[in-house]
């Protein structure tokens, strides 16, 4: 066989953190939560070991299509304080990372080989922060979502989370804005300009980030209340997970070991 | 006392026209119908011929005229986008104007020096956005670029538009070692070193530069950047003789650019700094 | 309120800018009365006759009239005086297309292939008579005889080559793209080349006939119950090549009826990707195309597992069919319509009917069967 050692061991080093991961959320809605720690931290821990190991096979260049698999380390590992001290909806993110896992198991898109224009620390700032990125508004999206439920049961308006989303939103506003301008710089030092629009991808980002760009202004503007806001919110969770996580997954295929 | 009144309604109009181009419902109905004409692209992009590729090679107003008016279907979206663009651009700097002066104010009866310099911190995001915007569009109007310039060891080209020329004098490859975990890695390169001679219209050497994979060599206001090279494997290649291809840009709108960068980064590190400082003064209060 | 006055005065500018930009709008897609691409080809007509043209790599140049001046802003290399009399060309797709225009006969002098490799009458008998010389290996042109040969065009892939004919004052283009064609720039291609021998009504008599036989094999594949699962490339020793989804080969098993494995693939025409991708999706074919052929040693099944063991883990190796080209299938562009028919028919036996093959045969089993391993 033509894989290599290493692509052998990061692969299944991946495939088994998405089992962990899964284990993990069963146990949480088991409500077995020391458990469910353990092994979600497992799962972490996996997790990150194959994205280092996949880094460190094709570096300097950038292991390509990375963001599905980079995507439930950002979510766990964002989430592991509230996660640890048991906050409303940790059960919710333990999910989510096992779902993220689950996705980039189920429908990898890491087939393409890494070229040669990637060896710049702006292609890895790129991918690093984009990923980031995406797991603060799923995040954002997720909380906004619980905040909402119950409203729409009918049940008066109580923003518990309100600023700790303000907080995932900003600060994915910041990473996506710095995955953006890493790869306008790595664009420019590449091939001379720092908006190619050749790339779908390249629409998607920047809808998305004029998406939340209008959603850190909506507080100035009387029309949209509170709930309105976490409306918006939790819908460019579903504009993320549609259009940058689901254009990064690959076709169905079956997990297997290397 | 007619031109009086209609003084008074012209400056009316003009405050009213002013307020509204400065809205921030006007923001986010331009953001969301900006958002709503990225994801038509996005589609347009991933399910078309894409007649994009020559947009940075032709400038906005050939390819506009070419490419662009000749795969309508495909490209209209990203003349719509233009248009939002210019509105947002409006809207930014009326809105931006209208807050600083406001602040200003402020400033001049009761905030210290250092919340005011952090109060800013949006409105420089704001600035720096037309900034990029204006370079982008300098950019797409002004830059002339040669975009394959094909040298084997010994050739030369012509930087246009200037008189000056450069010649190759060789190229180094640069691999990674190969580990025992990876036998193969050690066969692909990773980057070209390539050495030019720059002449004058004489064909006199001005100087020598290099220049790699991600690191332009800048030479009398042109970029030469390097597109590829081959072969890109020990004892491989595409067949043909070892050659560079390289990209030659003189771009007036890239300095405004990556200055609207600088300052969007530098604001959204005083809008990082002031949130924290909130959130710490509010943490403290309760 | 404020925004609606505002949106309806700002209206109004915006329409009229727009329109400036894009007056005369209403042209078919790719198409306007001065300007026409195919893909990343183009052709822009210019005062006095004269066209602009956009090679392959975006390379620019101008075809003007015979005996006319040359507009100013083009370097001597650009400059192609029309229509073209001498032509070298080194791929047997080139040579195809000059067919397609009629031309071969009259404008070809030169290859960079062996006479043994070249299946087409006009340049086997032209090399015989001695009209059409052997130019060398494209790593290894021999410039002696490629001078001699006096072309007035070089068509190739290989862009290294460009230094060495501009030395020597000889306009090239580049008639291979960064981004695999689709279906409409293959199919079209000939209308990109046409203007450089005069021959458009002949380019467009072929576009005419291939897009008649596309729309044929669409209408009829529409009836297909089943949609085999096809894929389109190769395994070597060290390394997996295939054609990508947005290649006109993907596009074209789509329309006929049948799934094409690498539909998500995206970039150039035989681009490398994961080994381990190539399994997995094998594993699910139906039919296998392969780029090589039992002129460079391909002659079975066996074979090519012989080479790497690991092309024997997907399905078509053991129950399924694998196609490999005939050596005339590179140099048969001008008959477009009739390959196209011939892998509707290899991969929907039940629509099409069969017919004798011309491009492509069926790997037997093992180098002694002779036969197809599911016969």
């Amino acid at each position: 066989m033509t894989t290599a050692p290493i692509e052998a061991l990061s692969h299944n080093t991946f495939l088994a953190a998405a089992g962990i991961y899964v284990v993990s959320a069963a146990c949480a809605f088991a409500r077995l939560r020391r458990t469910a720690t353990v092994l979600f931290i497992a799962a972490l821990l996996a997790n990150a070991a194959s994205m280092a190991l996949r880094w460190l096979n094709v570096w300097p260049l950038l292991p390509l299509n990375l963001g599905p698999f980079l995507l439930p380390v950002f979510i766990g590992a964002l989430s592991l304080t509230g996660i640890l001290r048991g906050v409303g909806g940790w059960r919710t993110r333990v999910a989510a990372a096992a779902l993220a896992a689950l996705a980039a198991a189920f429908f990898p898109k890491d087939f393409y080989l890494p070229f040669v224009q990637s060896n710049t620390l702006f292609s890895h700032l790129f991918t690093f922060f984009g990923a980031a990125a995406r797991a603060c508004f799923c995040i954002a999206a997720m909380e906004a979502t619980l905040d909402l439920a119950p409203v729409l049961r009918g049940e008066p308006f109580a923003p518990h989370r309100h600023a700790a989303i303000g907080a995932w939103l900003v600060w994915g506003f910041i990473t996506l804005t710095v995955s953006t301008f890493s790869g306008e710089m790595w664009s420019y030092l590449g091939w001379g300009s720092p908006i190619v629009w050749e790339d779908a991808a390249v629409a998607v980002t920047m809808a998305v980030w004029c998406y939340y760009a209008c959603l850190l202004h909506l507080h100035l503007s009387r029309r949209w209340t509170p709930v309105h806001r976490l409306a918006f919110t939790a819908a460019g969770g579903l504009l993320v997970v549609f259009f940058i996580i689901c254009t990064e997954l690959g076709p169905f295929q079956w997990p297997y070991i290397q | 006392m007619a031109v009086y009144s209609m003084t008074t309604s012209t400056t009316t109009s003009i405050t009213k026209i002013w307020k509204a181009l400065g809205s921030i419902d006007f923001a986010v109905a331009l953001l969301l119908a900006m958002v709503a004409d990225l994801t038509w692209g996005f589609f347009a992009l991933r399910f078309s011929s894409n007649p994009f590729r020559p947009l940075n090679d032709l400038g906005l107003l050939e390819w506009a005229q070419t490419y662009g008016r000749a795969n309508l279907g495909e490209t209209l979206w990203f003349f719509l986008l233009l248009a939002l663009l210019f509105l947002l651009a409006m809207n930014t700097f009326v809105c931006t104007t209208i807050r600083v002066d406001a602040l200003a104010r402020r400033r001049a009866t009761s905030m210290p020096a250092v919340r005011f310099a952090l109060k800013l911190a949006p409105h420089v995001m704001h600035y720096a956005v037309i900034l990029m915007l204006l370079g982008a569009l300098s950019s797409y109007l002004f830059t002339e670029t040669t975009p394959n310039n094909i040298l084997t060891v010994g050739a030369g080209a012509r930087i246009r538009p200037t008189d000056y020329s450069m010649r190759l004098e060789g190229f180094d490859l640069a691999f990674r070692e190969a580990r025992p975990w990876n036998p193969r890695r050690g066969s692909r390169a990773v980057d070209a070193n390539v050495r030019l001679a720059l002449l004058d219209a004489n064909g006199g050497l001005v100087r020598e530069g290099t220049l790699s994979l991600n690191h332009p060599l800048w030479f009398e206001g042109c970029s030469i950047h390097l597109k590829d090279f081959d072969p890109q494997t020990k004892g491989g290649g595409m067949g043909g003789k070892p050659h560079v291809n390289l990209i030659v840009r003189k771009d007036p709108g890239i300095r405004l650019y990556l200055a609207g960068t600088f300052f969007f980064v530098a604001g959204l590190s005083m809008y990082v700094c002031e949130w924290i400082w909130t959130r710490w003064k509010k943490e403290e209060k309760s | 309120m404020k925004t609606k006055v505002f949106a309806r005065r700002a209206a109004a500018p915006i329409l009229a800018a727009a329109c400036l930009l894009l007056h005369g709008c209403d042209a078919p897609s790719g198409k306007t009365e001065n300007f026409v691409n195919f893909g990343e080809f183009s052709v822009k007509g210019l005062p006095n006759g004269v066209k602009e043209v956009t090679d392959g790599i975006g390379r620019k140049l101008a075809l003007v009239p015979r005996g006319q001046q040359a507009p100013e802003g083009y370097e001597k290399t650009e400059i192609v005086e029309i229509p073209v009399q001498r032509v070298a060309a080194y791929s047997g797709f080139d040579v195809s297309m000059l067919k397609a225009l009629g031309v071969v006969r009259d404008v070809l002098v030169g290859v960079a292939k062996p006479k043994e490799e070249w299946t087409i009458p006009e340049v086997l008998a032209g090399m015989e008579s001695g009209k059409i010389v052997y130019l060398g290996e494209p790593e290894s042109i021999n410039l002696e005889e490629l001078t001699n040969a006096r072309p007035q065009l070089v068509m190739t892939w290989d862009q290294a080559i460009i230094p060495t004919l501009n030395d020597l004052g000889i306009p090239c283009i580049i008639t291979t793209t960064p981004v695999a064609a689709d279906l409409n720039a293959r199919m079209r291609f000939v209308q990109f080349l046409a203007p450089f021998f005069g021959r458009e009504k002949e380019a467009d008599a072929f576009v005419e006939r291939v897009t008649r036989t596309v729309a044929n094999i669409r209408a009829k594949a529409a009836e297909a119950k089943e949609r085999p699962r096809v894929m389109w490339g190769d395994i070597y020793e060290k390394r997996v090549m295939v054609e990508p989804g947005n290649c006109w080969v993907g596009e074209f098993i789509r329309l006929a009826g049948a799934n094409y494995l690498f539909d998500d693939v995206y970039g150039s025409a035989c681009i490398e990707i994961s080994t381990e991708r190539f399994l997995t999706s094998g594993k699910d074919a139906d039919v296998f195309f392969t780029y090589r052929g039992a002129n460079v040693g391909l002659t079975s099944k066996e074979a090519m597992v012989r080479m790497n063991p690991a092309a024997g883990r997907i399905k078509p190796l053991h129950d399924g069919d694998v196609e490999t080209p005939l050596p005339n299938y590179a140099q048969s562009a001008d008959k477009l319509d009739e390959i196209l028919e011939e892998v509707a028919s290899i991969v929907h036996p039940d629509l099409f009917p069969k017919k004798e093959r011309k491009f492509f045969a069926e790997l037997p089993a093992t180098d002694g069967s002779g036969k197809a391993s599911k016969q």
